[in-house]
């Protein structure tokens, strides 16, 4: 049986992209990284900043997983933060949701002790940019929050929508200058099946100095089956259905 | 004292309004159904509350998804929801919905004549006398959708029929209630119309959920037509985003968005459009009818168009509910058999009385629609062979005909000059193959496929 992420994989100053399509939804890999920081580290903190999934969701799901988001909210050691206000954007600028945002969490860092593991999750950034925000905006605000990450030892996971396979974004290719791991969540090639929903590969990005953990090519990509709370990993070719 | 301690199932509290049930995969999960039955079950039961769902038909030449929201409307006056449709012609859309057969006042468009399901009954009723072998008998039927709702589950989903129209009485009956509600499209200074739009829907959930917490419903057929004024892909995804944020905030409603069909494709809103569509969106269904490819209706003839899945909701699970549950799609069913196949794939088809999704399956014969159990109007090449048949029985075969015969002569005649005998035979074969063609004169004309025009062609000299 395959694990999947590796445990470095998160640890400090990682700024990690998770890239899925609609077949293949990575919603799973977000839930099961907030619920792994908060069962690995005693006195983890974690910031979500919203985008597309809902809170009720992050709820339930975790409620699943034993982890009590209503207890650590409480405690606020666990803060959602909204990204979008309920007026649309005007297309191609920007407001300042963002700037009060980066300010708000650079005054929760300094808040809080070094040592405490941080981890920053945003949902979806390509939603903000189909809505229309602009592109150079987005690429300003994820750079000013992996620097943030950094200094505040911090890792960083960011979703991107992928559309189109064949020819990548403007911001898909930002995100892959700017991260240190890149995982990819792809659906089979041959559709939808019962017994396998997906496979993982891992890579490393260019920005990754010191930083080994094992990657996982895409021949050698792990297999996933999703139950109702959690996802099922293991090698290719191992599945249930194969043996 | 035991150590081991019976965990406690934490419910939450389900205050039991009319047409909706819990979820079969999640106790928190509330589902209400769309109206019709085959829907409901791809969609894992039902359409759960608090999630949006968007039917894309890029078929400019019929109106499928309207169709099928007005089985949601419909769906939602016959169970006194609280249904709130927008557009500028709304209570013209809600006059055209179908509605149940047997209720007092509901207008049938046509009488007298035997409609579809009647035929298909008594299709059944034939087959089933053909006893095939006794083992099979307790095999389960073969069916290409799911059941119609019974009484037992009437107050889930009610059984419409095409043929008959809503009664005015239920409509005026509904607005004085204020179960129903019609919401304009208006243009107000510099905002947008969606944002106006949303804000109004946004003002009645507030204030059902200081009265009733009613399940609501909210309907948007044709988003983006020219009532709209000029939108932009940013616009739609905008509503999208928005209206499924609302319907998180107001958990105790449920929309269905049918855009404008020029809004259902790639051309319009740039690569990945669609998908982009199925993100923002909790449930997204393709309904590509074949009115704008003839081919297709010529290869599926018992079809009106497919059916494409791109987006499931999962409001409290991380798997879809449809994925374990619908019986149609057969994610499932793959999965336990060990199989690894896929799902099915699935079609629709519109008939006198009711809208159905199926799965698509070829005929045995290769997509011709005959009914088989009747006699056949042709013969098999076996019975050809057989010595008793009489001559005007004698089928296609002329060739084969003529060589028995020749066989035959040639053993009376032995003793003949060879060419003279091989002339004989032949003229016996050729006097053959003209009673057998004399003999097949009266039957049944060939039907003709091919095209033919009696005009000389161009190059034809």
């Amino acid at each position: 049986m395959a694990t999947f992420p590796p445990p470095d994989l998160l640890s400090s100053r990682q700024v990690v992209i998770v890239t899925d399509q609609i077949l293949s939804p990575a919603n799973f890999l977000l839930h099961r990284t907030l619920a792994s920081h908060f069962k690995d580290h005693k006195d983890a903190r974690c910031i979500v900043l919203l985008v597309s999934e809902s809170i009720s969701r992050w709820n339930a799901i975790a409620s699943r997983a034993t982890v009590n988001l209503a207890a650590l909210i409480e405690s606020q050691a666990l803060r959602f933060l909204d990204m979008v206000k309920d007026i649309q954007p005007h297309l191609g600028t920007d407001d300042s949701t963002r700037s009060t945002l980066i300010r708000s969490l650079l005054q929760e860092q300094g808040d809080a002790q070094a040592d405490q593991p941080t981890l920053i999750l945003l949902d979806d950034i390509s939603t903000l940019e189909w809505m229309g925000y602009a592109t150079n905006e987005l690429v300003k605000f994820l750079r000013a929050l992996s620097i943030l990450a950094r200094k505040g030892n911090a890792s960083l996971v960011v979703r991107h929508h992928v559309i189109t396979p064949d020819t990548p974004d403007v911001l898909f290719r930002f995100l892959l200058q700017l991260c240190t791991y890149h995982i990819d969540v792809r659906p089979l090639s041959s559709g939808r099946s019962g017994a396998v929903n997906g496979e993982i590969s891992l890579y490393r990005g260019p920005s990754n100095g010191t930083a080994h953990v094992k990657t996982t090519p895409r021949q050698r990509a792990v297999q996933y089956r999703l139950t109702d709370a959690t996802a099922v990993y293991f090698e290719k070719g191992t599945g249930q259905a194969v043996l | 004292m035991s150590s081991f301690k019976r965990k406690a199932v934490s419910k939450q509290p389900h205050i039991a309004q009319p047409g909706t049930r819990s979820s079969p995969s999640s106790a928190a999960t509330i589902i209400t159904s769309t109206g019709i039955p085959s829907l409901d079950d791809i969609l894992g039961g039902g359409l759960p509350l608090s999630c949006s769902s968007v039917i894309l038909a890029p078929d400019v030449h019929s109106a499928y998804a309207e169709l099928v929201a007005k089985y949601y409307i419909a769906q939602g006056l016959a169970l006194k929801q609280r249904t709130l449709v927008v557009g500028d012609s709304a209570q013209e859309f809600v006059s055209e919905c179908m509605w149940t057969p047997g209720a007092s006042g509901s207008v049938p468009s046509t009488s007298g004549t035997p409609g579809d399901e009647e035929e298909e009954g008594k299709a059944s009723d034939h087959d089933n006398k053909v006893k095939i072998a006794w083992r099979y008998e307790q095999m389960k039927k073969f069916q290409t959708t799911v059941d119609s709702p019974n009484s037992s589950t009437e107050e889930f989903c009610s059984t419409f029929d095409l043929t008959c129209r809503i009664p005015e009485q239920v409509i005026s009956e509904a607005s004085a209630a204020q179960t129903v509600s019609f919401i304009p499209v208006s243009h107000q200074g510099d905002a947008s119309p969606s944002d106006i739009v949303l804000n109004q829907v946004a003002d009645i959930l507030q204030k059902d959920r200081r009265s009733t917490p009613w399940a609501t419903r909210i309907c948007v057929p044709l988003f983006g037509s020219a009532e709209w004024g000029d939108i932009v892909p940013q616009n739609v995804i905008w509503f999208l985003y928005r209206l499924r944020r609302l319907l998180r905030q107001y958990p105790h409603s449920c929309a269905m968005v049918c855009p404008a069909s020029h809004l259902c494709e790639d051309q319009w809103g740039g690569p990945g459009w669609i998908q982009k569509l199925a993100w923002v969106s909790d449930a997204c269904i393709t309904l590509s009818a074949f009115g704008g490819d003839p081919s297709l209706s010529a290869i599926f003839p018992s079809h009106h168009g497919m059916v494409h899945i791109h987006a499931q909701p999962a409001p409290h699970t991380l798997l879809p509910p449809s994925d374990r549950f619908s019986a149609l799609r057969g994610v499932f069913a793959s999965a336990s058999s060990a199989g690894g196949v896929g799902e099915n794939n699935l079609a629709f088809k519109c008939m006198r009385k009711r809208l159905i999704f199926e799965t698509l399956h070829l005929d045995v014969e290769g997509g011709v629609g005959e009914r088989r159990t009747t006699p056949a109007s042709t013969f098999s090449p076996m019975e050809v062979g057989s010595s008793n048949n009489t001559p005007t029985e004698q089928l296609p075969s002329v060739d084969a005909d003529a060589s028995r015969l020749s066989g035959d002569v040639a053993t009376v005649e032995v003793g003949l000059e060879e060419s003279m005998a091989q002339t004989r035979i032949a003229s016996h074969a050729v006097s053959q193959a003209d009673e057998i063609a004399a003999a097949r004169k009266p039957g049944k004309a060939k039907k003709k496929v091919a095209f033919r025009s009696d005009a000389p062609d161009l190059y034809d000299f």
